[in-house]
């Protein structure tokens, strides 16, 4: 074996005590971005799924409010919809800054989900929502039980890419003062002037974050197959 | 008691007219249909048969004309076309099964929600309908693992569920290869006898000569003759009616 050159033991115990001085540093944080984005994401689950099947129901009045809503929330940059929410209608409602950035994140994933929900109503059979409306089922009650339960299989993938876009651009939210991930990053920064290590960490920090999620939709996905359709590579 | 007492009227439709744009596809067709008879719509392709069939539970909208189902005026402004619908069953050509749920769950699923029985009561009455047309082995099945005749008989099955007084059938064996349809005809058989009302879209005239009481041909979305099948296979007066009978008899 070569011996190690002369120094590095230290180096290396020196690294890894300032890693775990920032990590200590960073990881209280971390409650912080998920309850975010958990928060943010079901807010937009909600409102997403209710947007995108209004068009289902052939009002010209319901698709209009779902399409303005969708071009609009989607058009405007979500850092400028975080400022216009806090600073804006925050000092009306008096909105805190957890509410103010989970009110920005959920409304405009909302508008991308929406349209997922669309596309996931789209791909499924006109003869399957005959068939459920032959049977006496109200547009509602087919929607529940016939038409998103098989949705779901399509919706999952690209909301899953939602989902994980909406962890990292929790992120945004620091701009307002709350103290998540990328904030306390800042913070150690500015204390201690570390930057290599510190963003490295923070990095390291979301794509162990985003690499859970991953897991857990792969998990749906599993979950709500048809059988007869494809899996698209996953194993049962 | 109303005008259309079940036992002596079940469908009365009269001058239903439905248009596509430019097309009629259906053109003032009226056609009566008593308690438990059984009566067959023919005629070539694109005659307007499945759309006028459509008509019958408010699948399809007609432009004008009235019709009278299980006891009900169809109406779509009518707030109760879900309830008329619960009473009238329909069977699709391609079946329309719900691939996400299994046979016993397919039938269970209506007679759960919309007529509010409990999940022991619906899956005690799916497996009943699901016997009665030879599946009970097959309950646990998914649409998927099915052959196509078995899936046309679990959509009858669940149509069966919600106890409909009328059972619509749109070209129920079109979609099925030929050793299939028979075990598809033979439930329709048995429905036919036990004293079901039913009007039936068919390209199997053997069948209908058999089991139908009267038969309605259909050309360009009209209504062009009607009878017994007899009377309407062997003799009939209408031009166009023995063109089409003498090409596929």
């Amino acid at each position: 074996m070569l011996p190690l050159p002369g120094g590095s033991i230290e180096f290396l115990a020196k690294q890894g005590a300032l890693a775990l001085h920032i990590l200590k540093f960073l990881l209280p944080a971390v409650p912080v971005t998920i309850g975010i984005t958990l928060a943010s994401f079901a807010l937009a689950l909600v409102l997403g799924c209710i947007v995108g099947i209004l068009p289902v129901f052939r009002n010209k009045w319901l698709t209009g409010i779902s399409r303005v809503y969708v071009d609009t929330l989607r058009g405007v940059p979500l850092l400028v919809q975080i400022f216009f929410i806090y600073f804006g209608l925050g000092k009306v409602l008096d909105l805190g800054q957890f509410a103010a950035g989970v009110t920005a994140v959920g409304i405009c994933y909302s508008a991308y989900l929406a349209e997922i929900f669309r596309a996931g109503v789209l791909s499924i059979a006109h003869g399957q929502h005959e068939a459920a409306a032959a049977l006496g089922m109200s547009p509602l009650q087919a929607m529940r039980h016939v038409i998103l339960p098989q949705a779901t299989r399509t919706i999952i993938p690209p909301a899953a890419n939602e989902f994980i876009a909406c962890l990292k651009d929790s992120s945004l939210v620091s701009i307002i003062g709350l103290r998540e991930v990328t904030r306390a990053g800042r913070e150690y920064y500015s204390q201690f002037f570390v930057d290599f290590q510190t963003w490295l960490l923070v990095g390291l920090i979301y794509l162990a974050m985003t690499l859970a999620l991953t897991r857990l939709t792969r998990s749906l996905e599993r979950r709500f197959a048809v059988k007869g359709f494809g899996t698209g590579g996953l194993r049962h | 008691m109303t005008a259309l007492d079940q036992h002596a009227t079940a469908v009365v439709a009269s001058g239903v007219t439905k248009r596509f744009g430019d097309l009629i596809a259906v053109n003032e067709v009226s056609l009566t249909v008593a308690g438990s008879e059984v009566v067959a719509l023919v005629g070539p392709s694109g005659s307007g048969k499945s759309t006028f069939l459509r008509c019958l539970n408010g699948l399809e909208i007609p432009d004008e004309g009235t019709i009278d189902i299980a006891g009900a005026r169809l109406d779509t402004e009518h707030r109760d076309i879900h309830a008329i619908r619960a009473n009238v069953g329909m069977v699709f050509q391609q079946f329309n099964l719900f691939p996400h749920l299994t046979a016993l769950e397919n039938v269970a699923l209506a007679p759960q929600i919309v007529r509010k029985l409990n999940k022991a009561q619906a899956h005690e009455r799916a497996t009943e309908q699901l016997r009665r047309v030879g599946l009970g082995d097959k309950l646990n099945a998914h649409p998927a693992e099915l052959s196509g005749g078995q899936q046309q008989r679990v959509a009858i099955a669940r149509s069966l569920a919600m106890e409909p007084k009328v059972m619509l059938f749109d070209e129920p064996t079109s979609a099925l290869d030929s050793e299939m349809i028979g075990e598809v005809l033979a439930v329709m058989r048995d429905l036919a006898q036990s004293g079901m009302t039913m009007v039936v879209v068919s390209h199997e005239l053997d069948f209908v000569r058999e089991v139908a009481s009267r038969v309605a041909f259909m050309a360009g979305g009209r209504l062009l003759e009607w009878g017994t099948p007899q009377k309407l296979f062997d003799d009939p007066t209408n031009p166009r009616a023995r063109e089409f009978f003498q090409k596929v008899l």
